[in-house]
């Protein structure tokens, strides 16, 4: 049969395979297309549920290790993202209702949060969750949740810790991110290559990451020359990406066929909420002096009280907080939310003075802390609230670790409620040391000074108010078993 | 017609259509395709899975 197309027919297989490839990438790109509406169409509802907030669950990874959904977020102008760690969905029942995620639920003042992260989602591990929403973060509002225990309590983040957070398609996003400096690059990739066990199976990233952090003219071209290919893998993962969430998405058909909540008209009650909350709390802070949780004071500390006094000293602890390479991570951090163009907030919990002043680390020492976070604050002209005027507060933190309690949350959402509305109140000064840290309504402001908040309406019920003996001279002696390792 | 015979009357007749330019580019392609949506299927799924480790949730 003579050919109707002779050359086509000498290429047969070419022809044929490029066809496959065009049709391929077509088919790749309205699938991605596809995905990107339905995350869009979903993430509302999804941040207003409570699988966002379920550390367990199957969203967990496609959320924390993804970029797909944070993307989603970033572009819904309603959702407040928030980058943190365990205090972000490591909660208790009595905890839950005063979460942001509960508590703003049905944004009650026009927005609900998106919260990122899990336990030990330290500065560096944020810095790579960030890098891949680069393109999304300019003009973005977005706040961090610090740790204070990552700065005093150990010098850098475990390495198991760290790749239990870590994630191929972030690390990618940052090493062949062209968005971010060249020189960021470079300082994010020595730390990252501190932890080689998370590159050691990934030859492409190690290989641009080494010759990232080398710097020298040879190395530089190397890493150009591979700077293609990781873009195409990036690409590949993101693919990925786009297929759990979408996965995801199909199998939890609630959370895309249900309309996103009607916005609430009924005002958060600050006062009231506050009220409520310690109320709350002393029912659950009442077998021990330092206004830990019960639950912690059981599992953790009753035991080993006398043990625990006086075992850390204000050295070690400086020390540690001086060294610690927490500090350089976050600078990381700032450095590329300020090249990103975005709006960050840095949020800190305060250090349980009550706690502290036992294990012997006094609040001048504390102090210390928070002086250093304010000054970075200040030199990357990044607003800080860190709550060092709730340091001595016994009813903000549940345990040692910062973990917040109901007043703590509530504290937090105030805050957040501020950065939304651009009603942020002016850092407070840092308090004089305070002799014995107590805890309540009566020890704290219920809210900042310079924020608007709704007022008052009805009958406030009035909490049962726990009136402990500030003799018993709690404050100078609390603690920290972590110490034992650290001590020199 | 024994076997043998089938199987080259059928061969004949394969090899006859696929001749046609048009139609061994559209066979082609779409074994191609086959193999993309099986590489796909293999590799498309991602696992964002991460190690577990032991917090110190005090």
């Amino acid at each position: 049969m003579p050919a109707q197309n002779p050359r086509l027919q000498q290429i047969p297989h070419l022809a044929s395979a490029l066809a496959a490839v065009i049709l391929g990438v077509a088919v790749l790109e309205a699938f991605q297309l596809y995905a990107r509406s339905l995350e869009f169409r979903s993430i509302t509802a999804l941040a207003a549920d409570d699988a966002i907030i379920d550390r367990d669950g199957p969203l967990g990874p496609i959320k924390n290790q993804g970029a797909a959904l944070q993307q989603a977020a970033m572009e819904a102008g309603c959702l407040l993202p928030i980058y943190g760690s365990s205090e972000l969905n490591l909660l208790q029942p009595y905890t839950r209702p005063f979460h942001p995620t509960i508590l703003f639920q049905d944004r009650p003042t026009g927005f609900t949060i998106f919260p990122v992260g899990k336990a030990e989602s330290t500065c560096l591990t944020i810095l790579q969750k960030l890098a891949s929403v680069a393109p999304a973060l300019r003009g973005r509002k977005v706040a961090v949740s610090l740790s204070p225990s990552w700065f005093y309590m150990r010098l850098t983040v475990r390495p198991d810790a760290y790749a239990g957070n870590f994630s191929e398609l972030h690390a990618g996003e940052l090493a062949f991110g062209t968005r971010l400096s060249l020189r960021l690059r470079q300082d994010a990739a020595r730390r990252m290559l501190q932890f080689p066990s998370t590159v050691a199976n990934r030859p492409l990233l190690q290989f641009a990451l080494e010759n990232l952090a080398s710097g020298s003219p040879l190395s530089l071209a190397c890493y150009d020359a591979v700077l293609p290919l990781g873009v195409v893998h990036n690409a590949i993962l993101r693919y990925q990406d786009h297929l759990s969430a979408v996965a995801y998405l199909w199998q939890h058909p609630v959370k895309t066929s249900s309309p996103t909540r009607p916005q609430s008209a009924t005002p958060l009650d600050w006062p009231m909420l506050h009220r409520h909350a310690d109320a709350v709390y002393r029912t659950h802070s009442n077998n021990n002096e330092f206004g830990l949780a019960n639950e912690k004071w059981d599992a953790a500390f009753s035991q080993e009280t006398l043990f625990l006094r006086n075992i850390r000293s204000e050295e070690p602890f400086l020390s540690t907080l001086e060294r610690s390479q927490e500090w350089v991570d976050l600078e990381l951090l700032l450095r590329e939310l300020i090249e990103l163009g975005a709006r960050p907030l840095l949020l800190s919990m305060p250090i349980h003075g009550g706690w502290y002043d036992y294990c012997g680390v006094t609040s001048t020492a504390r102090r210390a802390y928070y002086e250093k976070l304010r000054g970075i604050g200040v030199s990357y002209h990044i607003p800080v609230v860190d709550f060092a005027d709730h340091d001595a507060d016994r009813s903000f933190c549940r345990d040692p670790m910062g973990h917040l309690a109901p007043n703590g949350l509530l504290n937090y959402d105030q805050v957040l409620d501020g950065f939304f509305h651009d009603v942020i109140a002016p850092q407070s000064e840092l308090p004089a040391p305070a002799p014995v840290a107590s805890r309540g309504t009566e020890a704290v402001l219920p809210f900042p000074p310079g924020l608007r908040f709704p007022a008052v309406s009805g009958t406030l019920p009035q909490p049962v108010l726990h009136v402990r003996d500030s003799g018993q001279g709690v404050q100078d002696q609390i603690p920290n078993q972590f110490s034992r390792e650290e001590k020199p | 017609m024994n076997l043998v015979d089938q199987a080259h009357k059928y061969h004949a007749l394969w090899t006859d259509r696929f001749a046609q330019p048009w139609l061994r580019i559209v066979t082609l392609t779409i074994y191609y395709l086959g193999i993309l949506v099986v590489l796909v299927a293999l590799h498309g799924q991602g696992n964002f899975s991460t190690p577990p480790f032991i917090y110190q949730n005090f």
